[in-house]
């Protein structure tokens, strides 16, 4: 009973875990590329256009600032991602 | 293109956050790009075990359909159709997950609209994305090309 229990509760966190992005914040900016601030660390991305801002909540990928995220939306999913079954 | 590969280019934005939530090293994350890149050949038995969570929904439509979950139809149609659908629906992590994650999440379809070196401007629902063109080197200005996150998968139409 309790291997099925554990076997269960193991596949479901491993199913609350899915693939969800997590946004950095722009905390500086350049010509051409933007410094993210992710709380544990900061990293470099490129940037494409002058539509991004200091302070603006953006996903990055391979490098590349790819969106502005709304701030609640950025903050919601930092929130999830601290949830001790979802990190 | 051989099914693992396509699974692997679609599979591979999620590699990179499998690789910012720790799940994966920058080892193997190197590793993934460079056969998804290169189209070089991987286990399937590796991509069941990196990317297992896709994998149950997989088998969902996979028995379904009464296929196997290798079989190429229904790898493309769970990427191109029911992957979109679950995040809709709102299943397991996308329950609680905010509209603008959810919507990076989709494989979408999108015009090329700019393109500056190795990045190219997409433009879908009146919207703005800017994604690697590193596994369509060739696509340019007014093609149509699928996205998943922050990558052109492929050129459509």
């Amino acid at each position: 009973m309790h291997a099925v229990n554990h076997r269960i509760i193991k596949k479901l966190k491993s199913l609350i875990k899915m693939c969800l992005a997590i946004p950095g914040k722009i905390i500086k900016l350049e010509k051409g590329k933007a410094i993210l601030d992710y709380g544990t660390e900061k990293r470099e991305g490129k940037t494409m256009a002058d539509d991004f801002n200091i302070g603006d909540y953006v996903i990055m990928q391979a490098g590349i600032i790819i969106q502005k995220i709304p701030k609640d939306d950025a903050l919601k999913s930092l929130k999830l991602f601290k949830q001790p079954d979802s990190t | 293109m051989r099914v693992e590969n396509y699974f692997l280019r679609y599979a591979f934005p999620c590699a990179f956050i499998l690789k910012q939530r720790g799940e994966i090293n920058q080892k193997k994350y190197d590793w993934l790009f460079d056969i998804a890149v290169n189209n070089k050949y991987i286990k399937k038995e590796e991509l069941e075990k990196i990317f297992f969570r896709a994998f149950n929904y997989i088998d969902e439509l996979a028995k379904e359909k009464n296929k196997g979950r290798w079989d190429f139809e229904i790898i493309k149609e769970y990427f191109l159709k029911r992957h979109n659908e679950i995040i809709e629906q709102g299943r397991d992590m996308y329950k609680d997950a905010p509209e603008t994650l959810k919507e990076l999440s989709k494989v979408i379809e999108a015009e090329i609209t700019d393109k500056k070196e190795d990045i190219l401007e997409i433009r879908f629902n009146n919207k703005k994305r800017f994604v690697s063109n590193i596994f369509v080197p060739e696509a340019k200005i007014k093609d149509k090309v699928r996205v998943h996150y922050g990558f052109a998968v492929e050129i459509i139409g």
